[in-house]
């Protein structure tokens, strides 16, 4: 059995139940009330890597997620989750359950059945399309799709809505055309013609050579008349606004790699040398005024390869705060252009 | 007096790219620049941070070892 299978079986074991039976809401601090409501107790069920002490193993795991976590004596037999499936490892993790919650106006960073599926299909064709997940230039490899705009140039339909990601994703380093096809998913994650979900509409050119001062590395693809899109990021949801950046402010991101991580803005203008070529080192940009941002706890990258276009959002309050494009190779930082540079370069606003 | 951002945009224009000088970041907390190596340390290096020192005064400098950045669109290989 494989780990999406046994995912499969515990989701439709305890969520089955779940919805025969309901779910608590609300962690309670009564033993006996907990005991007893244990079987309504699991709300979601995922995949990922298991946490040991607050930090991220190599090894893979089914989650369940509960409500309250509780130790194993006060359970009934039925009632204890099981250590492994077959051979799988399991994670307990506890966290509130989703509601639905009118005008969109619920808390982020929670684990809900459709968000699970969601980061499991990052590298995976969707349609709708959803921000979040994997996309490139044909001759592109694969980054990640930031969210949905609408462009604010006078000469551009204002009803258009237009993807967002990197300049080294949709335009491939200053090299494509406008009018290039766009795919979700990325070639490298399989994206063929068949794929096409956006053409190139515009992007602002990169300056090669660390002299010359970037802002941005951004450009936007005209979604085709035929695609849906639900405009909103995978497991985080739909954007309440942009805000600036600032040091020591939680943020997240959802991308076609690391799936959701979190980090904290350690610089908030930070002038950067970035590597533009996998195969050589010496061709460099220089970026100015970027946000810096060390991963946090428990997740051990912000960002790797293929996150590239990530939509930084404070965690919070669920605001735009920047564009995701560079790191090192292991992650523990990342570096994004602020969203409001984003935003007047290329002449958008971004859909909420 | 010049502002942190006005040193650090000096400090940049004039340091990057030496001695593993990859990045100049600020930290309006500790009212300070940040001065980001190479995690190889360079034999010039000592000096040039000791220029900075004298030249971002009255700020404080805060030198930081770290990796340099690429872009991160999956790498082909």
């Amino acid at each position: 059995m494989d780990l999406l299978e046994a995912k499969k079986m515990m989701s439709t074991r305890l969520l089955g139940a779940a919805a025969e039976r309901g779910i608590v809401r609300f962690r309670t601090l009564s033993v006996m009330v907990a005991a007893l409501s244990a079987g309504q107790n699991v709300h979601s069920v995922g995949v990922g890597h298991k946490i040991v002490e607050g930090k991220l193993t190599k090894e893979p795991c089914v989650r369940l997620y509960v409500v309250q976590k509780l130790a194993e004596s006060l359970l009934s037999p039925n009632d204890v989750l099981p250590k492994e499936v077959d051979g799988i490892a399991t994670d307990v993790i506890e966290s509130a359950p989703a509601e639905i919650f009118p005008n969109g106006n619920e808390p982020p960073g929670m684990p809900t059945a459709a968000a699970v599926a969601c980061t499991d299909q990052r590298r995976k064709r969707q349609r709708p399309v959803v921000a979040g997940i994997s996309t490139a230039h044909f001759r592109v490899t694969a980054g990640t799709i930031s969210c949905f705009c609408r462009s604010t140039a006078e000469a551009d339909n204002h009803e258009t809505v237009y993807a967002l990601s990197n300049n080294h994703v949709f335009a491939d380093v200053n090299r494509a055309q406008i009018g290039d096809d766009l795919y979700q998913p990325g070639p490298a994650d399989g994206g063929t013609p068949n794929d096409r979900f956006a053409v190139l509409h515009r992007f602002v050119s990169i300056q090669l050579g660390g002299h010359a001062p970037n802002r941005v590395d951004a450009a936007i693809g005209e979604i085709l008349p035929e695609i849906q899109v639900d405009p909103q990021i995978c497991t985080i949801g739909h954007l309440t606004g942009v805000a600036q950046g600032e040091e020591n402010m939680r943020v997240c991101k959802h991308g076609r790699t690391t799936g959701y991580t979190e980090g904290v803005v350690f610089d908030p203008s930070i002038d950067a040398l970035v590597g533009m070529d996998h195969n050589d080192p010496g061709i460099v940009a220089l970026f100015q005024n970027q946000l810096r941002i060390n991963v946090a706890q428990p997740f051990s990258a912000f960002g790797l390869g293929g996150d590239s276009g990530s939509l930084v959002v404070n965690q919070a309050s669920r605001e735009a705060v920047g564009l995701y494009n560079a790191g090192p190779p292991g992650g523990d930082y990342g570096l994004a252009n602020r969203i409001q540079d984003v935003l007047a370069e290329l002449q958008i606003e971004l859909l909420q | 007096m010049r502002s942190l951002e006005e040193v650090k945009q000096y400090l940049s224009g004039k340091y990057l790219g030496k001695a593993g000088i990859h990045s100049v970041g600020i930290s309006r907390r500790d009212n300070a620049v940040r001065v980001y190596v190479e995690t190889e340390s360079d034999n010039e290096l000592e000096g040039v941070l000791k220029e900075i020192e004298k030249e971002a005064a009255p700020y404080k400098i805060v030198p930081i070892k770290s990796q340099r950045s690429s872009i991160t669109d999956l790498d082909r290989a």
